[in-house]
């Protein structure tokens, strides 16, 4: 792991022992519409009110300049995060001493500092994790179903495929080479999207409004293909939209539900356009 | 767009499983599955199941770096701005499975919910 990761990986993993609902290395849209990648950023919730602090590692040899401190500061304002923490391995200039001093809600960690809060942290979570600190695991969902009942479902499998179909029809023997666990990465993504809804707006008008909808939406991160995740799996209905172009999606969008015909929808390709006004 | 290629294109989607021909004649067509107009209308795995930090040991390696999600992200849906980004592994358990000939396949069984996963099927 790199020098930086770790660095934040640790820092991750102090928020989360302090009770913070912790995001590392998140991309963050803030309100003037620029994305911004955090290291850490930590929230907690506390009984009538929630915080926010950004955390920013720096594992640098030389001193932090006022730069950093400055960019680090607007990025809180832009995030309307209430709070930042800079922490180096190494030390501050006292440019950047000043300046943070200047903006306020914002506190400096220089190497001794962040030495002494990360110990305690380093070597409880090496003890839990191998080696491995706690926040530099990956996010995944547990599996609840064990290996035992795996083999047991692929060996029925297996036993109804030689048996075959209808009168033993297409059976196929096959035997059971290796099972194993294998962890899939799946990215989900936090969206606002605009949805065009058709609204009544009185006995026989309707009206087409655009809103705006926030979503979190699971892309498989081996094929790109967007996923339906419910309680009973995942459904890859929508997969196939994936390798469809812009034409075939509007196509897709037209037709909704409802059944067509072909013959239809080269009349509407072959439609002449309107004469402008 | 021609007419020939306006049919090409619905021939194209329906070989691609995305449209399904219910009359020869006339040849009609419907959506396979209707175009998910309403992202949230999509569940999500961090939405529906609880999510930690586990040592996961062997990962599978995704194609896409979180930049080709959010981008990919833009081209479902209208106006998308994209907040955050998280990557999650979710479990499989996966069965070789061999026949006398030598020819492998592999069978996917979804490690949450026990159900059969023949998309991911080889």
């Amino acid at each position: 792991m790199e020098k930086g990761t770790s660095l934040e990986a640790e820092l991750s993993a102090l928020f989360e022992r302090g009770g913070y609902t912790v995001r590392h290395n998140a991309k963050m849209e803030g309100r003037s519409g620029a994305v911004h990648q955090i290291d850490v950023y930590a929230t907690y919730d506390a009984p009538l009110h929630r915080s926010a602090v950004l955390i920013e590692a720096k594992n640098h040899r030389s001193n932090i300049d006022k730069d950093t401190v400055m960019k680090l500061a607007s990025i809180r304002d832009d995030l309307s995060a209430g709070h930042a923490i800079l922490a180096t391995t190494s030390g501050f200039t006292p440019g950047a001493l000043k300046t943070a001093a200047l903006y306020g809600n914002m506190d400096l960690w220089d190497g001794r500092k962040t030495a002494s809060l990360l110990g305690g942290i380093r070597s409880e979570s090496e003890a839990v994790a191998g080696g491995r600190s706690a926040s530099a695991l990956p996010l995944a969902v547990q599996a609840r179903v064990g290996m035992d009942e795996a083999r047991t479902a692929f060996g029925e499998m297996v036993a109804k495929r030689a048996r075959g179909g209808f009168m033993g029809r297409g059976k196929i023997a096959e035997r059971m080479v290796a099972v194993d666990t294998v962890w899939r990465p799946y990215y989900d993504v936090d969206l606002d999207a605009e949805v065009r809804v058709v609204e009544k707006t009185g006995w026989r008008s309707r009206e087409e409004a655009v809103h705006t909808v926030q979503a979190r939406v699971t892309f498989d991160a081996t094929t790109g293909a967007i996923v339906s995740v419910g309680a009973g799996g995942m459904s890859y209905d929508h997969a196939a939209l994936a390798g469809l172009d812009g034409a075939q999606r509007s196509l897709l969008r037209a037709v909704g539900g409802g059944k067509f015909e072909k013959r239809s929808v080269r009349c509407l390709v072959w439609a002449p356009p309107r004469p402008a006004r | 767009m021609g007419p020939a290629k306006a049919g090409q294109m619905i021939n194209d989607m329906a070989a691609k499983g995305v449209l399904v021909q219910t009359d020869a004649r006339p040849a009609t067509y419907k959506a396979m599955h209707p175009y998910p107009e309403d992202p949230s209308s999509l569940g999500s795995i961090g939405g529906v199941h609880s999510v930690s930090r586990t040592d996961v040991g062997e990962q599978g390696e995704g194609g896409l770096d979180p930049g080709d999600a959010a981008g990919a992200a833009g081209t479902y849906w209208r106006g998308v701005r994209v907040k955050s980004i998280e990557c999650i592994y979710y479990p499989y358990h996966v069965a070789t499975v061999e026949r006398d000939g030598g020819a492998r396949r592999s069978l996917w069984l979804d490690a949450v919910t026990g159900s059969r996963c023949p998309h991911l099927e080889s």
